[in-house]
């Protein structure tokens, strides 16, 4: 469930860049994702 | 999500990256990948088998993937499994990729009238990679494909990336031209199109190299030699 909700968040963050152009939605979205495959590294 | 490490998604956002002439686009989305992915490190404290160890380094080699500790399959088992089971994961995660290409090639290029309708198959492409995975029974790790299956998680994440790229190209040229002026959603100009153009080629070009890649790395390689250890128990005991 926290790697779906890590995958929805950076769906959501590529629909906040895609609306505002701003690069730390890009950032954010990077962030999360390494951090989910942290999470999901086994 | 290990193979959906920014860096392999983010070349697929290269039109964007090309339009706004952005250089240190690539390093910082890696520099921000790596960070969320030094979270790693926090796991050998939180693991118990990995507390039993008495260093920090110890316990962060004490993963299997690290250790090399994979449980290993029969060769009966892998004969069995292996090739239907990759074939049917590949063709599965190349499944967006071909609605997203098939959708877009056959829309984009007669008209930009309606720019909704490359966002909406886009969307609704993401939606069916993130909705429609296999439960966490069926993951190809699990099904123990006799393997590595990180390859996989790079096609899926060539997928994801092409995708991404899509979606990112046409949110931006729609962005731009709906502040522009209105009749130029109706019409494409020639940077545009020209633009669109280029990325979809590059896009293309690269995800091409890229599947022939994985699936050079996912074919059965030759077959090494194997020692049965019945057998050399039993010979060792007569």
């Amino acid at each position: 469930m926290i790697d779906l909700l890590a995958f929805a968040y950076v769906i959501r963050c590529l629909l906040e860049f895609r609306l505002d152009q701003k690069q730390a939605w890009l950032s954010r979205a990077a962030l999360v994702f390494g951090a989910g495959m942290a999470n999901n590294w086994r | 999500m290990i193979g959906f490490f920014p860096v392999s998604w983010s070349p697929f956002s290269g039109p964007r990256v090309w339009a706004v002439r952005e250089r240190n686009f690539l390093l910082r989305m890696t520099a921000w990948g790596l960070a969320g992915l030094s979270l790693f490190y926090c796991s050998p404290p939180a693991d118990p088998l990995a507390a039993r160890a008495s260093r920090f380094l110890d316990g962060i080699e004490s993963t299997p993937e690290i250790s090399g500790r994979v449980p290993q399959l029969s060769a009966q088992a892998k004969i069995s499994n292996s090739r239907s089971g990759i074939i049917a994961s590949c063709v599965r995660a190349l499944h967006p990729l071909e609605v997203t290409h098939c959708a877009i090639r056959r829309r984009y290029p007669v008209r930009i009238s309606s720019p909704n309708l490359p966002s909406t198959v886009t969307w609704f492409v993401f939606s069916d990679f993130a909705l429609d995975r296999p439960g966490p029974d069926l993951q190809p790790a699990q099904l123990a494909l006799g393997t590595p299956m990180l390859t996989y998680y790079y096609l899926s994440a060539v997928v994801f990336g092409y995708c991404a790229g899509y979606f990112l190209m046409f949110g931006s040229l729609r962005g731009a031209s709906s502040k522009t002026s209105r009749t130029s959603l109706a019409e494409p100009s020639s940077e545009t199109g020209t633009l669109c153009s280029h990325g979809s080629r590059r896009c293309v070009a690269m995800v091409c190299i890229l599947l022939c890649c994985c699936f050079g790395a996912i074919s059965p390689r030759s077959p090494k030699p194997t020692v049965f250890a019945p057998t050399v128990r039993r010979a060792s005991i007569l």
